[in-house]
């Protein structure tokens, strides 16, 4: 026995199987295969197929652990003060610290530029940004960014930058923030590398301008992707910064009207 | 009458295919770029004298610090300080010694510090003894069973520096129960900065 059929799926399905035959059987193989490629496009555009896929980074929360490359980082506090061990800051500004618990997870050493790079300085909060090149032949009183024939130290033929795009201009004119100066809290010598299964409290300091009197800064944490080996310059084996993973504020307390003592000012 | 052409034999294409595929097990079975690549490591103990053919290496004394002291700053470990002690004559001429990294027993590296005095690296002049002092922060489990690998060629990239090259590979000498005891210990080294070595720091052999 037959059982009753909804017929009005059944007549879209052959009114479209007809469409098909129609439209394919004069069709070679190769332009039926172009054909579908060309329906299947079409097909997922509404659904977003091109939008840029936009990286949701979790957030930092201050005694949180959490995993970037070869690290496991807890972000424990921010603080601006005035002097910091060897680090001193110009008239007008502060130093600003943001001190990390950090282990090296893997098997072999890094270096602290390493962490370095997967904690760039917070934008936006009045950071002192690195001396250009140009900012330095201004003060040295050369005429480097006068001469457009020397170009300013632009290579012949060198490939001009990414971030020279029209789309990226605005980003472009945004000052390039220094990257941290990394200072081991336990005896406020410098870090530079930091070995396998090896806890540190270590602080990442900048220069920041007394302009600023927020009471807390935006942290971002950049992942590392592990390059074997890179197709472009060939090095081996290397951390390569991406995108933003984690991204949160943090509060920032205040010790800027804390006097050293004397006896460690020796 | 055809003069000059040969005729192609079983025995003689048996042959042409026996020598490519005896070829292609030779090239497949041997590590060729192992044999060629690998360090000659020279292994020894604390006190021993290597003879590393460009220099002559010995570690004359390994010790454990939770803090370095030298004249201008002092060091804190995270985890502790290993700090071994070495000298380097040189053999053949000028020579640097770049590579200086402890290995634990479970084959994880730990590189030396700079700070408080200690050498990552050592430069000597032929013909007499360069003392150094390497300083290594590694954590409690790395102590017990761990060898220091000091050479010409520096450690970086897979020990790229020390192909086909010579390196001293020295056993700590540290048992497991030496491990708790000395990470147990709080001890304070005050460094030396490098120079030349005295009989006393050159080794048992002097």
């Amino acid at each position: 026995m037959k059982h009753a059929r909804n017929g009005s799926p059944d007549i879209a399905f052959r009114v479209g199987r007809r469409v098909v035959s129609a439209v394919a059987d004069d069709m070679s193989t190769m332009q039926r295969v172009g054909a579908g490629v060309v329906a299947a496009l079409v097909a997922v555009t509404p659904f977003g197929a091109w939008s840029k896929v936009e990286a949701q980074a979790d957030p930092v929360v201050a005694g949180t652990a959490i995993e970037v490359g070869p690290f496991d980082l807890t972000v424990v506090r921010a603080v601006k003060t005035g002097d910091l061990g060897y680090l001193t800051p110009a008239p007008g500004n502060h130093m600003l610290a943001l001190v990390v618990d950090v282990t090296n997870t893997s098997d072999v050493p890094e270096y602290s530029s390493t962490l370095g790079s997967a904690i760039p300085a917070p934008r936006g909060v009045d950071v002192v940004p690195q001396e250009s090149l140009t900012d330095l032949a201004t003060n040295l009183d050369t005429d480097l960014d006068t001469d457009p024939g020397a170009g300013a130290g632009t290579e012949p033929g060198a490939e001009p930058s990414p971030s020279a795009s029209p789309e990226d201009e605005s980003e472009a004119e945004e000052p390039e923030l220094p990257p941290a100066s990394i200072v081991n809290v336990a005896d406020a010598t410098t870090m530079r590398i930091l070995n396998p299964g090896v806890t540190y409290q270590v602080a990442l300091i900048w220069q920041q301008s007394d302009e600023f009197t927020g009471s807390e800064i935006p942290v971002e944490v950049v992942g590392l992707d592990w390059i074997d080996e890179s197709r472009l310059t060939l090095d081996n084996g290397y951390w390569l910064p991406g995108e933003v993973a984690f991204q949160g504020d943090v509060p920032l307390k205040d010790n800027t009207d804390r006097t050293p003592a004397p006896e460690d000012q020796q | 009458m055809r003069h000059g052409r040969r005729r192609i034999t079983w025995k003689g294409s048996l042959l042409v295919v026996g020598g490519v595929v005896a070829g292609c097990a030779l090239v497949t079975t041997v590590p060729q770029e192992t044999v060629v690549e690998t360090p000659f490591v020279v292994e020894g103990a604390v006190g021993e004298t290597l003879d590393l053919t460009y220099a002559d290496l010995t570690v004359t004394e390994v010790r454990v610090a939770d803090t370095l002291e030298s004249f201008s700053e002092a060091a804190q470990a995270g985890g502790t300080f290993v700090v071994v002690d070495a000298t380097w004559r040189a053999t053949q001429g000028a020579t640097s010694f770049v590579g200086a990294e402890i290995t634990d027993a479970e084959g994880r590296t730990f590189w030396p510090t700079d700070q408080a005095g200690c050498s990552t690296s050592a430069k000597a002049q032929p013909g007499y003894a360069w003392h150094v002092t390497y300083c290594f922060d590694v954590p409690k489990d790395a102590l017990a069973g761990a060898t220091v690998r000091l050479a010409r060629g520096g450690q970086t990239e897979e020990h790229a520096g020390q192909r086909r090259d010579a390196a001293g590979v020295v056993d700590l000498g540290i048992s497991a129960e030496d491990a708790k005891t000395l990470w147990e210990a709080t001890e304070t080294v005050t460094t030396e900065s490098p120079g030349y070595a005295t009989a006393r720091a050159e080794g048992s052999e002097e």
